[in-house]
């Protein structure tokens, strides 16, 4: 018998990961600092394209309920409205070497972050109850 | 069908899963010199030019 996957708790660790190395104290320097919320948001943005693929796979295959796609396009759009000015203030505050204006990018990076677990979670208790 | 649906999602996890072991391999190398880290930050915005692209111009549900 085949063994039921609990998926759900690993997507939100692993999501949860990537919020964790932006905000957990290393007692690094402002570069390491630049480097992993950079990377981070590397992490963030490809995420964001996996997910989106999937799910506008699925609510074009009408697998998805229509109102999670009516959700998930407006928090899509708010995304790409979004992460492009997450990247300027990362530049900017790079180029500036301003630690302030880091954070402030950062915690943006970690509050979308959160919005798109939240979806992702949402649509696999939805879609696919059974195999949580 | 649900379990279809659900496999269908499957692929979008590998990819989630690089993304975070990349960035828990940065966190973990972050022992480099000053120009290292710069040199870090310059791939970093290379890249990040290229994935804010793919954001802006990526389908969403109609």
């Amino acid at each position: 018998m085949r063994q039921k996957t609990s998926w759900v708790p690993l997507v939100i660790l692993l999501v949860g990961l990537v919020t964790a190395c932006t905000t957990l104290p290393f007692g690094r320097t402002p570069e390491q600092s630049f480097v992993v919320t950079g990377a981070s948001l590397e992490a963030l943005g490809t995420q964001f394209l996996a997910v989106t693929k999937q799910v506008t796979e699925g609510c074009n295959l009408n697998a998805i309920p229509s109102n999670i796609c009516t959700r998930y396009r407006l928090f899509g759009e708010h995304f790409k409205a979004s992460y492009p000015v997450v990247i300027g203030m990362w530049e900017a505050a790079y180029k500036a070497g301003n630690d302030t204006a880091r954070q402030r990018a950062e915690e943006t990076a970690v509050s979308l972050s959160k919005d798109l677990a939240a979806f992702m979670v949402e649509i696999l208790n939805q879609v696919a109850p059974e195999v949580k | 069908m649900a379990a279809s649906i659900a496999m269908a999602l499957l692929p979008m996890l590998p990819q989630i899963v690089d993304s975070t072991i990349k960035v828990a391999q940065i966190v973990r190398d972050l022992h480099g010199t000053p120009e290292e880290a710069k040199a870090q930050l310059d791939q970093i915005t290379k890249d990040l030019q290229g994935i804010v692209a793919q954001v802006v111009a990526t389908e969403l549900p109609k």
